[in-house]
């Protein structure tokens, strides 16, 4: 008979080692996002502001719970003299891309007013009008108040820009004004007879080649001219009284072209009050019902930053006869300006 | 092995932890370790530092920062394998830079140490600094402990090990220093011959 085979019992399967409780772990993990969260929170309600603000914020619970977040003031430096850029790189100074700041910033939901920093002697009518239009689209179309901050000089075309505006400020020793138009012209007739040279156009009509610096201008050729810078100069009093609210009969009698500082245009009217920078801030900043500090937000990429620099040190040391001819570019430039060429 | 293991073992047993490190050398981890720390190190400097020029709260500083702690743990971790293969040492580089970036976890604790710092009575100039110093201590003394864990060296020869090129540093700066002192010395002297 066969012998009942051995029944072993089944061992049972090895049980898997406990788990350790990882409370310790839990607790770090949860103190990190805790506080990583509270951080990044109270970095967002700073605003963008310097950083003393996070602090400010998680010492003051009122602050820290007020509704409303800052708005940032825009900042476009408008420096030099205004003409088209010629070339459209985006790290170049010039109209195109001063206007191309201003309407970048002004669509940008967070900047709720923008400070205009003019220092420029004026410019190309052109080019001084495409900015004026910008300006007053932004006001009109975008209603964010835009203030001028008048630096060294504002004069005719930079002054055409800050009568745009909503408000004008202008340090007490700025030079403003020069409200008028210019048409440069130079009579080389002279020197090119010392190199016996004489220009000889063929012209489909007598006056094509009006303003031409190598004859005389003749009495029809001035009295056109002429008209046409009344006409430009009729422009330029006209925003300006719109701009600021002066009748035109008040302004005509400043308006012929001399400069004020900033301290005469104050009593004249042509500015609303007398400050720096910060003043301006801050009068952008009530006018875009800003509250607490704001954050300037100035213009331009940080990569259009980075070219322009890179431009203007490797550049302007390549090419130093393309300096210089641009330089007398501006001075022989044909046409009608908004300029003030004390400078 | 899942970096959460990972780094909860080496909080708890960092011994066991080191040895699981060298046999598979988990690299993402380290990687993450040295993100989280240097995320905690950029919103503590927010708080640490009124109107901290260096760091702006910006996200280009943020990955710059953790980049630039990722090079230097990199370039420590490249280094100090360098100096331990030389003292006689037998380990992976790879496996002390997980180490390292497990040893800069302690800068977490920057975060809420400075949000607590900003709201306590004891805020002052110093205290930045004195937090800063004693979470790095912290980190240095587990760096430390894992070049002893990686490399099979005593504790003594380890730190010596992590100091060497700081007080190698420090000699060279000394050296110049005494250079430039003596030649001035030396100047002033001629000036009165």
């Amino acid at each position: 008979m066969d012998e009942p085979t051995p029944q072993f019992p089944r061992q049972a399967p090895a049980a898997a080692p406990p788990r350790r409780p990882r409370g310790l772990l839990w607790a770090l993990t949860g103190l990190y996002l805790a506080s990583s969260a509270a951080a990044l929170f109270l970095i967002w309600r700073g605003g963008g502001a310097p950083a003393q603000a996070p602090v400010d914020l998680l010492r003051s619970p009122r602050k820290l719970l007020a509704s409303g977040r800052s708005g940032n003031v825009g900042w476009v430096s408008i420096h030099g003299p205004i003409y088209h850029s010629g070339s459209g790189k985006v790290w170049e100074r010039g109209m195109e891309q001063w206007s191309r700041r201003i309407r970048s910033l002004s669509e940008r939901s967070e900047i709720k007013a923008i400070v205009l920093d003019i220092d420029s002697p004026g410019g190309s009518v052109g080019a001084v009008q495409e900015l004026h239009g910008v300006i007053q689209r932004v006001r009109a179309e975008q209603k964010k108040p835009v203030v001028a901050l008048l630096g060294d000089v504002a004069a005719s075309g930079g002054y055409y820009l800050a009568s745009a505006c909503d408000k004008v400020v202008a340090h007490p020793g700025s030079l403003l004004g020069s409200i008028g138009v210019i048409f440069n012209t130079m009579n080389v007739e002279g020197l090119f007879a010392k190199l016996g040279l004489r220009s000889d156009p063929i012209k489909s009509g007598r006056l094509k080649d009006i303003g031409s610096p190598t004859r005389a201008m003749t009495r029809e050729e001035r009295e056109l001219l002429q008209a046409l810078i009344d006409d430009a100069y009729g422009q330029f009093l006209g925003a300006v009284s719109r701009g600021r609210g002066i009748p035109e009969d008040k302004l005509r009698p400043l308006a012929d072209g001399r400069i004020f500082t900033g301290r005469q245009a104050l009593g004249l009217g042509l500015v609303d009050s007398l400050g720096d920078s910060q003043d301006a801030v801050k009068m952008a900043a009530e006018l875009g019902g800003i509250s607490g500090k704001p954050k300037v937000a100035r213009e331009g990429d940080s990569l259009e930053i980075v070219l322009e620099m890179l431009d203007s040190a490797v550049g302007g040391s390549l090419r130093p006869e393309a300096a210089l001819a641009g330089r007398l570019q501006g001075l022989l430039r044909a046409g009608l300006e908004y300029r003030w060429t004390g400078l | 092995m899942r970096a959460l293991d990972l780094i909860a073992g080496f909080i708890e047993e960092p011994e066991r932890a080191a040895e699981a490190v060298r046999r598979e050398r988990p690299v993402a981890a380290g990687l993450l370790c040295f993100v989280l720390a240097g995320t905690s190190l950029f919103l503590a400097a927010q708080f640490l530092w009124r109107g901290s020029f260096l760091l702006p709260p910006s996200p280009l500083s943020w990955a710059l920062l953790c980049l630039w702690r990722l090079a230097a743990g990199f370039l420590m971790a490249g280094t100090l394998h360098l100096l331990a293969d030389a003292f006689g040492g037998e380990g992976r580089a790879s496996s002390l830079f997980v180490l390292f970036g497990l040893s800069e976890l302690p800068w977490s604790l920057a975060l809420p140490a400075a949000l607590l710092l900003r709201l306590s009575p004891w805020d002052g100039r110093l205290a930045p600094w004195l937090l800063l110093s004693v979470v790095g201590t912290i980190s240095l003394s587990l760096k430390a402990r894992s070049l002893g864990w990686n490399y099979g060296l005593s504790s003594g020869k380890a730190w010596l090990l992590l100091l060497s090129p700081y007080l190698a540093a420090a000699a060279f700066f000394a050296c110049c220093l005494s250079l430039a002192a003596a030649s001035l010395a030396f100047a002033v002297l001629r000036l009165f011959s």
